[in-house]
């Protein structure tokens, strides 16, 4: 019985620990996005800059306004286009998407954009709610769901890889030492958070009769980071296959919802900036989905009687909630959960193996881009003086920054609404539906009253 | 060849296969994003967050490839989904994975009335495909 034929050894095709590094998209997010800001920075102690390139429309009051601004700067939109189609390219290629498919989404995508984040600098914009998040949304779900996107459109349509790539691009304009400082609040209100809607949901849906993968599933979708939280813990506790798709049609119907009502209801609120972004951060399911309600929040200050703090505020309030509060425990919860799954929960027949090592394989690797890119610009700006910061550092470095960063959380809002089928929202059954929703209710209540009662004075201040 | 002459890694792999190297497990993210409808709109399967998880099609779970089970099934490189996104493309018979899902094992509607308690945690056995 030692002897075993060749034809019958199966030994497991195993990719190195290093292949992960442009297999999976967080990586590709932190190439691109670190690689910009050490681009950036090395242009900047060269005394030049990257601000011709990261060119981004201005205010306009009047359309020809517009339009003649769009013709003057065609040449450096043309070349903001080559820039993220080839370091996009790229990436999509390793990932395994043809770049013939890749470049033509991507050419209209772009254009989509352009004129998004055109639209978004009229000075009337906030007074029709006119913010670029929600009109890519909502003109991406009507062609998605009218007309219809091709197949050979996905490639062109990854909302992950642009997001995270904001999402690094997003660390170079907030100090380490602010993160630091308002890291552990957003930690502990995001746990109490999480903690309370996972426990809804998981026993409201352990009360209707669901299976706990099922439940489980549910509950880090809702209360963890949606989609990915969803699936992580899917496989973690070895669920069926159709229990993530539930999850995630969930996640999605109730992550796109809030777009529209967290900023609507911290209008009518009169929120300030930082106190909105934290809500969102706490109550939203999904990253994109959070940064496009925040950005379209933080768009309201200035512009909208009563709201007071910066329009960067709401988008750094809620980066921090989310991406630091809530995203980078997913992997905990995976792990604790298979510890649950495996040693409480009755058999399925096959063997989840609990790993403390997947803590870190499951770790949502953009988040180190993220860190990286704000102690870069922290270390170059601490030569500086505060008025020097604002003459030199700000406008050759940060600023061209952020206008790519704009540029990839616009390509990624108008991806989610293109890339969404509402009839697959239709499919989930009532019973994960009733015990998600339980969730959604307590989770925006919740998060409501922490950010504006409990936190209150912290992100208020944190938004000034 | 004889076990003792097998390398020290490959070897464990023999005695402990697991579902990383079974043909039934697929971890190609671009199936796995055909079979799990709206992940592309938040979410991606090429997120690290996903880890090394994959379908299992016989027993019909998301696992993660270091999960087992008595139906375990050796691949060859050339026939199951492997880890590389780009080359998995045919069963055991030759033909295309996705046809063969298609034909065979067709993607169940969300909808499907197994996701309530009772009747699924009873299922410990799984239903014996033969390949």
């Amino acid at each position: 019985m030692t002897e075993i034929a060749h034809s019958q050894v199966h030994a497991p095709k195993r990719e190195s620990a290093w292949a992960e590094l442009i297999r999976k998209d967080d990586w590709w997010a932190i190439w691109i996005g670190l690689g910009l800001v050490v681009v950036a920075a090395g242009l900047v102690a060269s005394g030049s800059s990257l601000k011709w390139l990261a060119i981004a429309p201005q205010k306009w009051k009047a359309w020809p306004e517009a339009v003649s601004q769009v013709r003057e700067h065609a040449v450096q939109y043309l070349a903001v286009f080559a820039l993220w189609a080839s370091l996009f390219g790229i990436g999509v290629s390793a990932l395994g998407y043809r770049l013939s498919r890749f470049l033509p989404a991507f050419a209209l995508l772009f254009v989509g954009s352009l004129a998004l984040y055109v639209l978004g600098q009229w000075d009337q914009a906030a007074r029709y709610n006119l913010e670029p998040p929600l009109v890519a949304l909502v003109l991406g779900l009507l062609i998605a769901n009218t007309l219809g996107v091709p197949r050979w459109a996905d490639a062109g349509l990854r909302v992950e890889l642009y997001i995270k790539t904001g999402i690094v691009l997003l660390g170079a304009s907030l100090p380490l030492t602010l993160i630091a400082w308002a890291g552990p609040v957003a930690i502990v209100q995001a746990a109490i958070v999480s903690l309370v809607t996972f426990g809804v949901i998981y026993f409201t849906g352990v009360r209707l009769g669901l299976d706990r993968r099922l439940a489980a599933t549910l509950g880090t979708g809702g209360a963890v980071c949606g989609v990915s939280g969803a699936i992580a813990t899917a496989g973690a506790v070895g669920a069926r296959k159709e229990y993530a798709p539930i999850a995630i049609s969930l996640v999605v119907f109730w992550a796109i919802l809030a777009i529209f009502i967290l900023p609507l209801l911290a209008r009518g609120l009169q929120l300030p900036t930082g106190v909105a972004g934290a809500w969102i951060g706490t109550s939203e399911f999904a990253d994109a989905a959070g940064l496009a309600a925040a950005q379209a929040y933080g768009g309201y200050a200035g512009h909208v009687a009563g709201i007071t703090g910066t329009p960067e505020a709401a988008v750094n309030a809620f980066t921090l909630m989310k991406v630091i509060g809530r995203d980078v425990w997913i992997g905990v919860w995976a792990f604790v959960l298979s510890i649950v799954a495996t040693t409480r929960w009755q058999p399925t027949g096959v063997q989840s193996r609990a790993n403390a090592g997947e803590i870190w394989n499951r770790f949502p690797k953009f988040v180190l881009g993220f860190l990286i890119a704000s102690a870069i610009v922290t270390v170059l700006s601490s030569g500086y003086s505060y008025a020097d910061y604002k003459k030199v550092v700000q406008p050759s470095l940060v600023a061209p920054l952020q206008a790519l960063r704009v540029w990839a959380f616009t390509l990624a809002f108008l991806a989610i609404g293109l890339s969404t089928r509402v009839r697959e929202f239709f499919s989930v059954g009532a019973k994960p539906f009733y015990a998600f929703t339980a969730g959604v209710a307590v989770n925006i209540v919740l998060g409501y009253l922490l950010s504006t009662q409990v936190f209150v004075g912290f992100w208020t201040r944190f938004g000034q | 060849m004889r076990l003792s002459a097998v390398h020290g890694g490959a070897r464990a792999a023999l005695l402990e296969p697991s579902c990383g190297s079974c043909r039934y497990f697929c971890q190609s993210p671009h199936e796995i994003e055909s079979q799990m409808p709206g992940i592309r709109s938040l979410g991606s399967a090429h997120a690290s967050v996903r880890g090394s998880d994959g379908i299992c099609r016989r027993h019909e779970r998301y696992l993660g490839a270091a999960s087992r089970c008595d139906d375990y099934e050796g691949a060859r490189e050339s026939q199951s989904c492997s880890l590389d996104t780009q080359a998995v493309t045919v069963d055991h018979a030759g033909r295309p994975l996705a046809a063969r899902w298609r034909s065979e094992s067709p993607p169940q509607p969300c909808r499907r009335p197994g996701y309530e308690r009772a009747g699924a945690d009873q299922k410990s056995e799984p239903p014996r495909i033969q390949p």
